[in-house]
């Protein structure tokens, strides 16, 4: 008798604890989805239910028509409460992001990747303390990285035009920042690459660049990959450049201020100009998340 | 003055339909003429690319000017003009920056007020320009002859864009309570009362005391002055903090503290306060003018056919006074391109041009009513389309003023603004402490820059 | 190992130059800004000049009048006080949730997996984006955050103190369901913290749950076998081994709060009053928006850069004293 009421009570302990984890579970998918539904939500809403918690509405493509147009779009078309709505035309701004963070990655990842190469096969002089500077850099807050470049920039003639406002002038700064977490995250996965193969093939007779470019490229290929699409969503999620550095040149993080107007913030053109920044970064960050934690701590949690 | 949009779609139309009779008047001007403009007609400028440092390229009436440009200035003399469009959020400090910039690529520049005392050194001075033209300056009123000159009689700027106060307001709300729309800012208190006795389930007025870009000084420069004090005297010395001075900001923030105004507006901007009258959970706001069709526009037929504006109210016994809000637009001194962009400033600001982009009802998302000339705002066409707004905006703007236009204005009004967003923020702030402290604190800015050396 | 010398300063040097030019410079030029009267308005007059007797210093032109404003200026001690604040709140909010999600998502089973994966996608939302939408939801009139927390959170509350409340002898005051969030000084300052909260509790939580997955399951059976229950074992044994990790957490989610700056702008802008003034928006807005005065602006980041460098000295001899 007693062992069954036990037993069945601790039955019953488990259960409800069962059911406390699954309701903890589901509270922490609410927090962190949420937001981001909500916005989806609130996106291909009609301009008149942005303002109110209702999930009663048509879906509209509306707001990415106005983001997208150059011209004049007619809201509420055909009814009595029609009225035009001028086009912001973020196509530019679209591009502006694709480039500037493009072109980052495309600059920062091969010279990363040799340096993280060397960080991680050679011993010479104050390597050591070399990648610790390294690190150090990203302690430096981005305003002080900001005023001086911001002044510079603006004297700087490249091709007939001022670097202030340009795409290479936020490719430059950007640099400050991808850089060393790419020459960290990059260093880990050469780390890993047992050198074996590497003391092989300099026994062939291969040179260091020769092991470089034919044998350890190839392999830590998986690597680099992971470190470009991280940087690309640095340079990508990146603001206070942007807005200082791109000036007129505006990425479309910037662009989202411009969904804020003479009539206020748009909540329903925000949040359809925050989808198209956020949907291609979620696709990449499932792609790289085995990896974010350590690109973030660079390579301190293991 | 109650219309919905279909009797004014069809004003509209009916306007269109007698305009080939009526216009024999003043619309008997060929606007692809340059002789029109005065423009120099043998093209001098043409192929100059020029750009135009200005934000918010939604607003219709920007979205309409730069329409016309491309199709009829460019055509005229040659001469492009690129609109940049910077964010709102953003454009104070872009404009610095760029206007600072001695590489610029920047040509003209627009600029509010208050953002103008800042770079008057990098604007070419506009006082011949305006007499070449034979443009009239007292065709605009006295509030933007001043924020366009600064203290100075240089005229840096030509009004482009500029706002009264109006309050905006629900008919049937007022009337419900039997009340005529407020005259004084003591009146609202009375309205307020009446309207929470009545048991309606709406906000009496929607204010907005947040910060944001120092909307929620707009108000209270208007009971500042009204009362009969200023920011300064005339020995730059802040008096904002005397008695008079208290008494106005208490009225100013009486609202919400009575409950008139909802307790959220102590973080409203103009913009959000504006949206709870166009929601219909407010029945009076006091915002610029160009706001009346948003509540026309209500997708709440009881807002859209009762919207209502006056005049914005005045202080009980004094001045009735407000602030007349300006953007204007400047040639940057050091544009290699200065000549053409007088040329297009010259289109830009034409009555001609002017009348035309409040008058355009083409394209609905180009349908504005803001006009800054006097004789656009007297005109009677002009009026019949927008419903009389024009008129009340110059009886508004007869005794508006603009602010202290100084170079150091930009850094003591933050120290109002938090003020005013303190006291508002806090119910149990005393009023007389946090503005002495305000005082103290543009004391050091004024004094650092020399303001009382002699 | 291989010996030419030359060959690794040939893979590091294009990457280091970069480095340099983009941290150093900025550095020092923000440095001797911070030494000059140094306005926008006007054309700045530096010390160093190049005349045509060559290289000449004008020492009269140095001053530390940036530095000795800072000090006195209440907005700037204002801009230090809301930045511990938010520091302390934003860090002790990421890393307790970051801890709690990870010890609860770390077990199997096929929510928690659906969970781990979700836990990635905060991290896509870029700050300036979370800004935005953290402001709209928080909306007293049409905000979803504001509709759950008044009808999930402030309802229930607020019913059971009605019952305690009908008891004789107790009046205990209900909770307001009109909070402007906003617009209240706490308020404000916390949901600003919750919003980086919301970005960096899960990824704080994929960390953990790395350093829980390479904890010997042998520690917690024999804990279990001595007979600890469940909060023991968490706070006598996993807490005392995550100790490392939690460090190295708080160090890092500590150097991301005090660079605190893109929701200020998008969220908060600062206010209400000075509530949300972080150093960074403070200085962003006496350099570019205000007074335009770089001078003034270099020498507040500059006081920025030594509290980051103490915090960064902090941060590299944990990681270091860890391998």
């Amino acid at each position: 008798m007693t062992t069954a009421a036990t037993g069945n009570r601790s039955g019953f302990r488990q259960q409800s604890a069962k059911a406390l984890e699954t309701a903890a579970l589901l509270l922490i998918i609410a927090f962190i989805v949420l937001p981001i539904l909500w916005l989806a939500i609130t996106a291909i809403k009609p301009q008149e239910k942005a303002y109110s918690t209702t999930l009663i509405f048509t879906p509209t493509l509306t707001n990415f028509e106005i983001i997208f147009s150059d011209t004049s779009v007619l809201i509420n078309e055909g009814t009595d409460r029609e009225r035009g709505e001028v086009g912001r035309n973020m196509i530019p701004n679209v591009f502006n992001s694709i480039i500037v963070s493009g072109a980052t990655i495309l600059i920062a990842i091969p010279l990363a990747t040799l340096a993280a190469y060397a960080f991680s096969r050679f011993q010479f002089l104050g390597n050591g303390v070399l990648l610790i500077w390294i690190l150090t850099t990203q302690f430096i807050p981005a305003i002080v990285v900001a005023i001086p470049f911001f002044t510079l920039f603006r004297n700087v003639v490249v091709f007939g035009k001022p670097l202030l406002g340009t795409q290479l002038g936020l490719i430059i700064v950007n640099m400050s920042i991808v850089l060393p977490y790419a020459i960290w995250m990059i260093k880990g996965f050469v780390d890993a690459l047992p050198g074996e193969i590497e003391e092989a093939a300099f026994v062939d007779g291969c040179n260091d660049f020769q092991i470089l470019f034919f044998i350890s490229l190839p392999l830590i290929r998986p690597g680099v990959l992971v470190a470009s699409v991280f940087a690309f969503i640095m340079s990508w999620n990146e603001f206070l450049f942007a807005l200082i550095i791109g000036r007129e040149m505006r990425t479309m993080q910037v662009a989202l201020m411009t969904t804020s107007g003479a009539r206020g913030i748009m909540w329903e053109q925000m949040a359809a100009a925050g989808l198209v920044v956020m949907v291609p970064i979620f696709f990449l960050a499932m792609f790289i998340r085995k990896n974010v934690v350590d690109g973030l701590t660079m390579g301190a949690v293991k | 003055m109650i219309i919905t949009r279909r009797i004014f779609a069809l004003m509209l139309l009916t306007v269109f339909m007698l305009l080939p009779f009526a216009s024999v008047s003043a619309q008997d001007v060929d606007v692809m003429d340059p002789a029109t403009f005065g423009l120099n007609a043998s093209k001098p400028y043409d192929g100059t690319q020029l750009k135009f440092l200005i934000c918010c390229s939604t607003a219709p009436q920007f979205a309409s000017a730069a329409v016309k440009g491309d199709a009829e200035f460019t055509a005229m003399t040659g001469i492009s003009v690129s609109w940049g469009d910077l964010p709102f959020g953003s454009f104070q400090e872009q404009l610095y920056l760029e206007a600072t910039n001695p590489n610029t690529e920047f040509d003209i520049v627009a600029f509010v007020d208050a953002w103008g005392t800042n770079i008057y050194d990098f604007l070419h001075p506009l006082n011949d320009f305006v007499e070449e033209a034979g443009f009239d300056w007292d065709d605009y009123s006295p509030a933007y002859q001043g924020a366009a000159t600064g203290l100075s009689d240089t005229i840096y700027g030509m009004p482009f864009r500029g706002h009264p106060l109006l309050l905006h307001y629900r008919a049937d709300v007022l009337e419900a309570v039997g009340m005529d729309p407020p005259a004084t800012w003591q009146d609202i208190s009375a309205i307020g009362e009446a309207i929470e006795a009545s048991g309606m389930d709406i906000a009496p007025i929607a204010m907005y005391y947040g910060l944001n870009v120092d909307q929620n000084l707009f108000n209270w420069f208007a009971q500042l002055w009204g009362a009969g004090t200023d920011i300064f005297d005339e020995n730059w010395e802040p008096i904002f903090n005397n008695e008079t001075g208290v008494a106005a900001t208490e009225q100013y923030v009486s609202y919400v503290r009575d409950g008139y105004s909802p307790e959220a507006s102590v973080a409203w901007n103009e913009q959000e306060a504006n949206q709870e009258l166009v929601q219909g959970r407010a029945a009076m706001f006091i915002g610029w003018w160009w706001m009346a069709s948003r509540m026309t526009n209500s997708e709440i037929p009881e807002v859209a056919d009762n919207a209502a504006f006056a005049p914005a109210p005045g202080w009980e016994g004094g001045e009735t006074t407000s602030y007349g809000y300006l953007w204007a637009v400047g040639v940057l001194d050091q544009s290699d391109d200065r000549d053409a962009a007088l040329e297009y400033l010259k289109w830009l600001t034409h009555p001609i041009t002017e009348r035309r982009i409040v008058l355009d009802a083409s394209d609905p998302a180009l349908d504005t009513n803001v006009a800054v000339r006097l004789s656009v705002l007297a005109d009677d066409e002009v009026n019949e389309v927008h419903n009389g707004l024009q008129g009340v905006a110059s009886a508004v703007l007869a005794n508006a003023r603009t602010i202290p236009l100084i170079p150091e204005y930009t850094e003591i009004v933050p120290f109002l603004a938090e003020a005013i967003n303190e006291i508002a923020t806090d119910p149990g702030a005393d009023i007389q402490t946090v503005l002495d402290r305000a005082a103290e604190d543009v004391r050091f800015v004024m004094e650092a820059a020399g303001y009382y050396d002699s | 190992m291989r010996k030419k010398r030359w060959v690794p300063w040939v893979l590091v040097g294009p990457a280091l130059l970069i480095i340099v030019l983009t941290t150093v410079y900025p550095l020092l030029a923000a440095l001797y800004f911070s030494f000059h009267k140094y306005r926008l308005r006007s054309p700045p007059q530096f010390a160093i000049q190049w005349g045509e007797a060559g290289l000449h210093i004008d020492w009269s032109l140095l001053t530390l009048d940036n530095y000795a404003l800072a000090f006195s200026d209440s907005r700037f001690i204002n801009s230090l006080q809301v930045t511990f604040w938010f520091t302390v709140i934003s860090v002790a909010l990421s890393v307790v949730i970051g801890l709690g999600i990870a010890v609860i998502v770390q077990k199997g089973g096929r929510l928690h997996t659906l969970t781990k994966v979700l836990l990635i996608f905060p991290f896509a939302v870029s700050p300036a984006l979370k800004g935005y939408s953290w402001r709209f939801m928080l909306n007293e009139n049409y905000g979803i955050y504001d509709l759950l927390i008044d009808q999930l959170i402030v309802g229930p509350i607020n019913a059971v103190l009605s019952i305690i409340n009908a008891l004789p002898f107790v009046e205990i005051p209900l909770l307001s369901e009109s909070i402007v969030w906003l617009g209240d000084k706490f308020w404000a300052l916390f949901m600003l913290a919750m919003s980086e909260t919301w970005g960096w509790a899960p990824l704080i939580a994929l960390m953990f749950v790395g350093a829980l997955g390479s904890i010997d399951e042998q520690i917690f059976e024999a804990a279990r076998i001595d007979g600890a229950n469940r909060l023991q074992i968490f706070f006598r044994v996993t807490l005392p081994l995550l100790r490392p990790v939690i460090l190295i957490v708080t160090m890092l989610k500590t150097i991301f709060s005090l660079k605190m700056f893109d929701q200020v702008v998008t969220m908060t802008g600062g206010g209400p009053v000075r509530a949300t003034q972080t150093i960074n928006y403070y200085i962003h807005q006496v350099g570019f928006v205000r007074g335009l005065d770089i001078g003034y602006a270099s020498a507040m980041s500059y006081i920025l850069v030594v509290l980051l460098t103490i915090c960064a000295a902090a941060y590299v001899s944990l990681v270091l004293n860890r391998d």
